[in-house]
């Protein structure tokens, strides 16, 4: 089923309305301050923002960069210990930075309602959630009683839940996440708002339910006329909203434009960084032009740009002196000392430039070597018939069912799954933390699975190693990074003395980009891509053939991804590595691996070449799973298809699915009938 | 680099031809550069620099980069900051501290010894006097040493059975939540024990066994672990699969090692806290065993306060003494539990 | 929920059986003595002593007592005037029954089921322990729910106030109090009310039979002021931690007022967790308070244990231990199923969970 989507967006339009429009909101100069304990942390530093009637504005920026503060601001819902120190929000004639709490019930909800980024806690557990949205309803809509009731009713429908009247009654508990987000939306337009905030919406959710909620923000703001801002981290949904974007980065607005300004014709050196950093972008076996560091501490006092010592373009003034908003066009404005007349010219980066061919497949080093497509390729890991369940009895869950997969040499395996789909319970299995249920995992021909014995444990240990998603959560916090690198080592006491066992640490650290001093130090006082490189660090020290890494980027900032990205390229190159990459966003996906396979509940549906999937992609919920990713380019990814997977589809009551090369090197989970249609859709 | 192909260049001149700049990045991150002199003293250097020089590329340095999100954060540290601040906290610990040597020095002061106190029909119920600090007992005999004694009786009965309980709590509670097939059989024995008033086991152990302060100690122990062994069970659940856990387990790191390493670090402020909650706890426990005569011990605090009963509404001094001195240290180690805690949660840090 | 009911009971009573077979088991390691009333110790020789021991079968091995024990739980009694005349196990009198036999009922005596867990010995001659028991009861029952109703409507009250007003005054001297009676011991503060209500007041220093009410005023207030430091304490840390959840500023977002977000979300939420407990406190009144009433001297349940302890009236001990026993579990399962009831989270029945 493909969903009705919007024509494409004229920008140009959207820019001359907005140019003859006096602004709906404005916030000049906003500072916000919050004191934690005596120290004082200065989270905006004199922002400023217009907002315009009936547009999409996306806010833009990496973790800390005072995106989410900032718009709390125009709802009065700082925290207890924050205060807006300095500049005016101006709205309707008010200044909302003047306002008491008694003010704001005037316009919180009523005019300015805000949909929260963890649909999971935003719910109270207790309250059903027809009554949670009544709430709203009774407030602001004059209602009461049965008339309340048919209202919510009404938007429960609106917002695309099935059996409204039933649902009603239903506590949050009973919905899933993409539900659930549905109900804090319908809460929030329920109070039929003018300006609607959306803090990262969609951001705890998996990219097919996302899509399906920014369809629904969308088809609501026209229903409901209403102005929306909408924060995010993501470009590709910023791609996918924005009329207009600003970017954020220390608590300051650097750039402001519409969105196709800011895309293809960005002014901002942390802008630049920014776009070419995304895999999409990248160029296939090339390094991605990672930004170093990490974004600012905003306990220290900033002196100049805060992004200056990250820039590669930094000029000597950015140290000294923070640069004042250039125009560019009429509705494009930059904080950068690079536009200064005085300052020297620079061309964009290239990265940026392909950013309008991304329709087309990522370019490819033609000279890159496919370790499956070598001849005599070697299978380094097997894995036949896996099963792995959960619990007993009544209880019990089927994780992983019937997955079969080969490794070769040298490749690097992607497999791509949505939140609970098994791909990391797979990759747990092959390093032994999870057991297995049926089947076997066989390593260079050997069985690593089940009762092994000791030597073979000590075999699979030194040469399985993973890497863990979450960097916060990977490290032991009351370690220092010494132990944490050299932990394996000390198991097997493979290091001759204690001097060779530091030396063996400061070289690791070193491959890893990291500096030697760091060993002394523990976790907490690095940042998230700093501790994911400690991790590979810990991993790499056991000289390992083959690496699972688990989501190794999706808890990181953009701008840190790359980073991360060109490490495990960078090592296998050098070393030979071969990897099982496990990621839920098929667009990193296609820059980093050879081969993907999909797997959806417990079942891998597809594997193929990358490129090869995103050409030819024939499972229907591959189809929908590549429809979903989000396009940087803003005029690709507003007038995409959406599809959306419906498992019903499959008839296996009578005509058993098998798992069936279609084509070389191309498999599809399918029954007969299925598979010969997929055949004829590849010609074959 | 950048820097050098952009000497000394005027306003003029940059407008005319544009620079390609493609930074070579490997070059960047392979060379590590000498250090130069970085924050205050560097910005300081370049506040005076002539105005074209403004305009140029400054040098770009990774490490500096690196540098950026630093924080100088430590959890002890920020610990310690935080737990100072608790001024009730740190005020009732000088006291307390000061209270405890005293118990040490307090009988010497007197020329009565506990060993030597005799029966005295004479000076019954005398009130605090020169003579007598803090009067006598209904036996005659000098309260001043009864009461110091019986202090460092109980103080050394609530270190004992809390520093057991937490010992006993900590280890089973670690077993009990690491060890999966152990984790029935220790919630089931939680629940047979938890379900009934400890008070009930100690009347009955003091009924079977005896009624010797050491016998209640050891029975202390024994139905005081629980809570202490919960509390820890539940904190190694909640670690046991955290990912720095799991790679440990990749990396073969053996079981005593996680649990030392990975696990115990960070039950330390548990741990601390029940320790520090425990002394109050047991001197609490103690009085009320000694006033159900469960406890046949001849001075500790318990007994005097259960001694005062019948006589405090005439003889208030009875009473004053040895509570005055059993509400401090309760309420010390009662503050100073609950401020460390507070301290050790990292929401209170900076 | 029935299925979950009748598990759980079932589970509470193999604990409750558990905890009384090993107490029981445990104190025929007592020597014999104990068996008899101080008078009988004083006048009995050995021989009789042993005739009335074997008599009574506690010269058996202890495990077959124990199934006597459990057998005579139930008794078919026949009694004259208020003593019993002969007594039969519920298998025995199944036993006869089945087998057609009468059981001989002589003129001027009746028949009773009764609930037997024999008799007391020292601490009041010759009455079958229930009975004791059940005297007792009442007495504490009326202390307890009174000060439970009191703690919990002070408690609760106070500790909203102070979760409302975080850090002001009010905040501050509920801490305060809430430190000093938990940290120091009840003894302490007993003593100290008890002053306080004697010297200030006139309150009764023990309990006096002839003038109930006024010397239950100061045990009253005795026990609740620990419980309601326990409510306030826990309804303001409740409070406290659901106001800083994501839903209150979701709330907050749908423009209601503070006071509204309080009452509509917040309270409901913050007293759940406290209402497991409920049930306990509720069910543990009728077991009394060991220490107040001991401290005031009044004739409840709680004393009873330290007075059947020193003078070893055993089965009085052992009914007692297997009081407090399905007290306990009682409580804990009636909360338990109380959650049920009002947290929707926890479901009992599977509902097929919809997405």
């Amino acid at each position: 089923m493909s969903q009705a989507n919007v024509q494409a967006v004229d920008f140009d339009a959207r820019a001359r309305q907005v140019l003859s429009q006096t602004p709906l909101l404005s916030a000049k100069d906003l500072e916000v301050t919050f004191s934690l304990r005596g120290n004082k942390l200065t989270a905006i530093r004199g922002a400023s923002l217009d907002l315009y009637e009936g547009e999409t504005l996306a806010i833009v920026g990496e973790s800390g960069s005072g995106k989410s503060v900032f718009t709390k601001c125009f709802v009065g819902m700082l925290d207890k210990n924050g205060s807006i120190t300095g500049g005016s929000i101006m709205y309707q004639g008010e200044d909302l930075a003047q306002f008491t709490e008694k003010d704001w019930l005037r316009i919180r909800g009523r005019k300015i309602a805000m949909v929260t980024q963890d649909p999971m806690t935003s719910l109270n557990p207790l309250k059903s959630i027809g009554k949670q949205i009544q709430e709203s309803v009774e407030l602001h809509q004059g209602i009461k009683g049965k008339e309340a009731k048919a209202e919510v009713i009404r938007i429960l429908k609106a917002v695309g839940i099935p059996e409204p009247e039933r649902r009603y009654k239903q506590y949050p508990h009973e919905f899933s996440g993409g539900m659930r987000q549905r109900v804090v939306i319908a809460i929030a337009v329920a109070c039929r708002p003018q300006i609607l905030i959306c803090d990262e919406p969609t951001t705890a959710l998996d990219v097919t339910i996302q899509a399906q909620i920014l369809d629904l923000i969308r088809r609501l703001q026209k229903e409901q006329n209403m102005t929306i801002i909408y924060i995010t981290h993501d470009l590709g949904v910023v791609a996918n909203v924005a009329d207009r974007v600003a970017v954020m980065y220390g608590g300051q607005v650097i750039e402001i434009g519409m969105a196709n300004e800011v895309f293809f014709d960005p002014k901002h050196p942390y802008t630049w960084a920014l776009l070419s950093a995304l895999p999409q972008l990248g160029v296939k076996g090339e390094k991605l032009p990672a930004i170093d560091g990490t974004p600012p501490n905003l306990f220290n006092k900033i002196k100049g740009d805060a992004f200056a010592p990250r820039n590669r373009y930094a000029l000597n003034i950015d140290y000294i002196e923070e640069p004042p908003m250039y125009e560019v066009t009429a509705t494009h404005n930059v904080k950068a000392w690079l536009r200064d007349p005085r300052a020297p010219k620079v061309e964009q980066p290239k990265a940026i430039e392909r950013l309008s061919e991304l329709s087309k497949p990522t370019g490819t080093d033609p000279n890159a070597y496919h370790p499956h497509l070598d001849p005599n390729r070697e299978t380094l890991l097997q894995v036949k018939d896996l099963q792995v369940t959960f619990g007993s009895g009544r209880k019990k869950f089927v994780a992983v069912n019937d997955v079969n997969f080969e490794i070769y040499k040298g490749e690097t395996f992607a497999l791509v799954g949505e939140s609970g789909s098994g791909k990391t319970t797979i990759g747990r299995a092959i390093v032994r933390i999870n057991p297995i249920t049926k089947g076997e995992i066989l390593f260079k021909g050997e069985r690593i699975s089940g009762r092994i014995s000791k030597e073979m444990d000590t075999k699979v240990i030194r040469s399985l190693q993973m890497i863990f998603q979450d960097p916060m959560a990977s490290l032991n916090e009351r370690a220092k990074v010494d132990y944490i690198v050299s932990e394996g080592l000390i198991n097997y006491h493979l290091y001759k003395n204690e001097h060779d066992r530091q030396d063996k640490v400061q070289k690791a650290l070193q491959e890893v980009g990291l500096l030697t001093e760091f060993s002394s130090r523990f976790p907490h006082e690095f940042s998230g891509g700093q501790r994911q490189r400690i991790g590979i660090a810990r991993s790499l020290i056991m000289q390992p053939e083959f690496i699972v890494a688990d989501e190794p980027i999706s808890a990181l900032d953009v701008s840190i991804r790359a980073q991360v990205l060109n490490l495990l390229n960078e090592l296998k190159k050098q070393r030979g590595l071969t990897y099982l990459f496990i990621a839920h966003d098929l667009s990193v996906v296609r820059f980093i691996s050879d081969r993907i396979a999909v797997i959806h509940k417990g079942q891998i549906v597809e594997l193929a070449e990358a490129e090869e999937l995103f050409a030819h992609p024939l499972h229907p919920y591959t189809k929908a799973l590549l429809s979903a990713v989000p396009n940087p380019n803003p005029y690709v990814e507003r007038v995409k298809q959406l599809l959306v997977y419906d498992p019903s589809v499959h008839d296996y009551s009578v005509d058993k699915p098998v798992w069936s090369e279609i084509k070389t090197d191309h498999f599809v989970y399918g029954n007969q009938k299925e598979l010969d249609g997929y055949a004829a859709e590849l010609g074959l | 680099m950048a820097k050098k192909q952009h000497k000394r260049k005027t306003v003029q001149e940059l407008e005319q031809p544009v620079v390609k700049l493609d930074v070579d990045y490997s070059a960047v991150d392979k060379e590590p550069k000498k250090e130069r002199p970085y924050g205050r003293a560097y910005l300081g250097a370049r506040s005076a620099m002539p105005e074209e020089q403004l305009f140029e590329f400054a040098e770009y340095r990774p490490q500096d980069a690196e540098r950026t999100g630093y924080s100088n954060y430590s959890y002890w540290k920020s610990v310690w900051q935080n737990f100072v601040r608790n001024k009730p906290a740190i005020i009732m610990s000088v006291v307390f501290i000061l209270l405890f040597i005293f118990t040490f020095v307090a009988e010497s002061l007197s020329q009565y010894d506990v060993a030597t106190l005799r029966q005295d029909n004479q000076s019954i119920f005398l009130l605090p006097s020169s003579e007598h600090w803090f009067g006598t007992t209904q036996a005659g005999k000098d309260y001043w040493v009864i009461t110091w004694y019986a202090t460092r009786v109980s103080l050394a009965l609530a270190g004992l059975v809390a520093v057991g309980q937490i010992i006993a709590g900590t280890v089973i509670g670690l077993v009990w939540g690491y060890v999966r097939k152990l984790d029935r059989f220790f919630t089931e024995l939680y629940n047979l024990i938890d379900n009934i008033p400890t008070i009930i086991y100690m009347t009955l152990i003091a009924l079977m066994v005896g009624q010797s302060l050491g016998i209640m100690a050891v029975t202390m122990i024994a139905f005081g672990w629980l809570g202490t062994a919960r509390n820890v069970r539940n904190l190694v659940f909640m670690y046991r699969d955290r990912e720095y856990n799991l790679a440990s387990r990749c990396l073969g790191t053996r079981l005593w090692r996680v649990l030392f390493k990975n696990i115990f670090p960070y039950l330390i402020s548990v741990i601390v806290l029940r320790l520090t909650l425990a002394i109050p706890g047991t001197i609490a426990y103690e009085t009320t065993l000694s006033y159900l005569g469960l406890i046949s011990e001849e001075y500790s605090l318990g007994i005097l306060l259960r001694n005062a009963r019948d006589s405090f509404l005439r003889y208030p001094h009875m009473l004053i003494f040895p509570a005055v001195i059993v509400s401090i240290i309760t309420i010390t180690f009662y503050l100073v539990g609950n401020a460390f805690s507070d301290a050790c949660d990292p929401r209170n840090h900076v | 929920m029935l299925r979950y009911c009748i598990k759980r009971l079932l589970q509470s009573l193999i604990t409750v059986l558990l905890i009384v077979s090993i107490v029981f088991l445990l104190m025929r390691l007592l020597p014999t003595d104990y068996y008899f009333r101080e008078d009988e110790l004083m006048k009995f020789t050995d021989e009789q002593k042993n005739e009335r021991l074997e008599a009574e079968g506690l010269l058996d091995p202890p495990l077959v007592q124990l199934g006597n024990f459990y057998r005579n739980m139930i008794q078919f009694q026949v009694t004259k005037g208020k003593s019993v005349v002969r007594a039969y196990a519920l298998d025995q009198y199944i036993g006869m029954k089945l087998k057609g036999e009468e059981i001989p009922v002589a003129k001027g005596q009746k028949t009773q089921w009764a609930f037997n867990l024999g008799v007391s010995r020292r601490v009041s001659a010759g009455q079958p322990v229930q009975k004791v028991i059940a005297e007792k009861v009442g007495m504490s029952m009326k202390i307890g729910l009174t000060s439970l109703a009191i703690s919990l409507v002070i408690g609760v009250v106070l500790g909203v106030m102070q979760a409302r007003r975080k850090d002001g005054i009010l905040d501050r001297v509920g801490i305060g109090y809430t430190v000093f009676v938990n940290a120091v011991p009840h003894l302490v503060s007993y003593s100290l009310l008890l002053i306080l209500g004697n010297k200030v007041f006139g309150l009764p220093a023990i309990y006096k039979a002839r003038d109930p009410v006024n010397s239950l005023i100061l045990p009253v207030v005795c026990l609740a002021l620990g419980s309601t430091a326990g409510y306030m304490l826990w309804m303001r840390r409740y409070m406290v931690d659901e106001l800083n959840k994501d839903y209150i500023r979701l709330a907050k977002l749908k423009g209601m007022s503070t006071t509204a977000v309080m009452f509509r979300h917040v309270l409901k939420n913050a007293f759940v967790p406290l209402a497991q407990y409920l049930p306990y406190s509720i069910v543990f009144t009728v077991g009394g308070s060991l220490l107040v009433e001991s401290f005031f001297s009044i004739p409840g349940m709680g004393p009873m244990l330290s007075t059947a302890i020193p003078r070893y009236d055993l089965n009085l001990v052992q009914a007692i231990v297997m009081f407090y026993a399905i007290l306990g579990v009682l409580g804990v399962f009636l909360g338990d199923l109380l959650m049920c009831l009002i947290d929707p989270r926890i479901s009992l029945v599977r509902k097929g969970e919809s997405r």
